[in-house]
This record gives structure tokens, C-alpha cells and sequence, in this order.
């Protein structure tokens, strides 16, 4: 199963929530490496870990955005997992994908 | 040496080996209950400076850093916490009323003290406080 680190990936110092609020933003992470996952049908692993510290605007964007984009929530649980050590961090993204 | 000596010597040990493990647990669950304790005062700490940044005239991109670093610190208290002892709580919802709305944004509005947004973050900020305190 493929996985995608933020620190790795991304970046250690996710930003807010639009390129217009400071570097590593929410909308980039969603743009560059989640909407292309949905392109096929594998599943994909999204690790937290590394992070120094992430805001809900990022998530909320990174994630409840893609909803807003037109992918279907059936398919984002169908193809998405979450792998955090933080229990937080993971409830709060799939209850900002459930309120999307 | 008769049976009976013998068995009351086995009781008397394995009695003292309970008595012995109940109190090394109970010592523990002190230490984590008083280590709860403690964590509230991290939660102080970033409610003050949550309001402090919510209330500045503008953005203060040092502080946000440092605010989402504090986060991070108590997520990984409480999480050590809820490993030792029962308590409910999910640092979520205080994140998510501190960053998820006038936060690290080029629209940042300096907020009144009663606003709800400052509001918001005191309640979460009170509610992690009472789950540590009345973690057991």
C-alpha cells in the first residue's frame, strides 16, 4: 500500500489554509498530492507524523476540501487511511470530511 | 517443617506480593493524576496565548508557530495521559477553536474579547481542564 508522509512529502511546516496565506498551504497539499490519488483506485495511507504542528485550517481545507471538489465520501474512505500517533489529529480530519 | 506451616508461610508471601503490587499501582496512578494535573497548566498557557493572538491588532506569524507547537506538546501529554489513566477527552476541538478560523490567513481580524470565537476557545480550553482534573 502506498503511503504519503506530510513531513516527507510535503512539507514539516504545513502552513494555513490558501497559497495567499503563507507557503504549504492546505489548497497545495490537497492540489499536488491528494486529488491526484483519486485518479485510480489504490488504496493510500496519509502519515501525520514529523509535522511540527498542524492547523485546522489545513486540515479542513486539505480534506473537507476535497468533498467540495466533487470526490464522493464513500470514496475517499473506500481509498484513504490515516496513521497518525496523534488520536486528535485523525478524528478531527474525517469529522471535517463527514461535515463537508 | 508440617503442611501447615508451610501453608500459612505461602499465604503470608503471596498475601504480601498483592498487598505489595496494589501499592506500586496506586503510587502510579498518583504520579499520572498529579502529571494530569500539570498538563493543565499547558492548557493555560495556550488559551492565554490564543487570546492574545485572536485579540492582536495584526498577525503574528511567530505565534502561530508557537501556538501550534503547544498544541502538539499537549496532544502528546493528554495521549500519554489517556494511556495510564480514564479519561475522556479529544484535543481536537480546542485546536480546531483556536487555528481553524482567523488563523495563519492574510484575512486576520483582530476579535473583541466576547466574541464568539474567544469564547469558544476558553470553553474547549475549560473542558480539557475538567477531564484532566477528574481523570482517575
Amino acid at each position: 500500500m502506498k503511503t504519503i508522509s506530510i513531513a516527507k512529502d510535503f512539507s514539516v511546516y504545513p502552513g494555513g489554509r490558501t497559497p495567499e496565506d503563507g507557503p504549504h498551504s492546505g489548497r497545495e497539499f490537497r492540489e499536488q498530492l491528494l486529488i491526484p490519488i483519486f485518479d485510480g483506485n489504490e488504496r493510500v495511507v496519509i502519515n501525520f507524523d514529523g509535522v511540527r504542528g498542524y492547523g485546522s485550517s489545513f486540515l479542513e481545507e486539505a480534506f473537507g476540501g476535497l468533498v467540495r471538489c466533487g470526490i464522493a465520501k464513500e470514496k475517499i474512505w473506500g481509498q484513504l487511511d490515516f496513521c497518525s500517533s496523534k488520536d486528535s489529529i485523525i478524528s478531527e480530519v474525517k469529522r471535517y470530511i463527514n461535515e463537508a | 517443617m508440617t503442611w501447615q506451616l508451610f501453608f500459612t508461610l505461602l499465604l503470608t508471601i503471596i498475601g504480601w506480593c498483592v498487598v505489595h503490587l496494589l501499592s506500586v499501582q496506586r503510587d502510579k496512578k498518583k504520579e499520572w493524576r498529579e502529571f494530569a494535573r500539570e498538563t493543565t497548566h499547558i492548557v493555560d498557557e495556550i488559551e492565554k496565548e490564543a487570546i492574545r493572538y485572536h485579540t492582536s491588532d495584526q498577525r503574528d506569524e511567530e505565534l502561530e508557530w508557537n501556538l501550534k507547537s503547544y498544541i502538539d506538546v499537549l496532544d502528546t501529554q493528554i495521549q500519554l495521559v489517556k494511556k495510564h489513566l480514564n479519561m475522556k477527552c479529544d484535543t481536537s476541538y480546542l485546536r480546531a477553536s483556536i487555528t481553524l478560523d482567523n488563523f495563519q490567513t492574510c484575512d486576520f481580524t483582530k476579535q473583541k474579547r466576547d466574541s464568539h470565537l474567544i469564547q469558544g476557545i476558553s470553553w474547549n480550553a475549560l473542558q480539557i481542564k475538567e477531564n484532566l482534573f477528574n481523570a482517575e
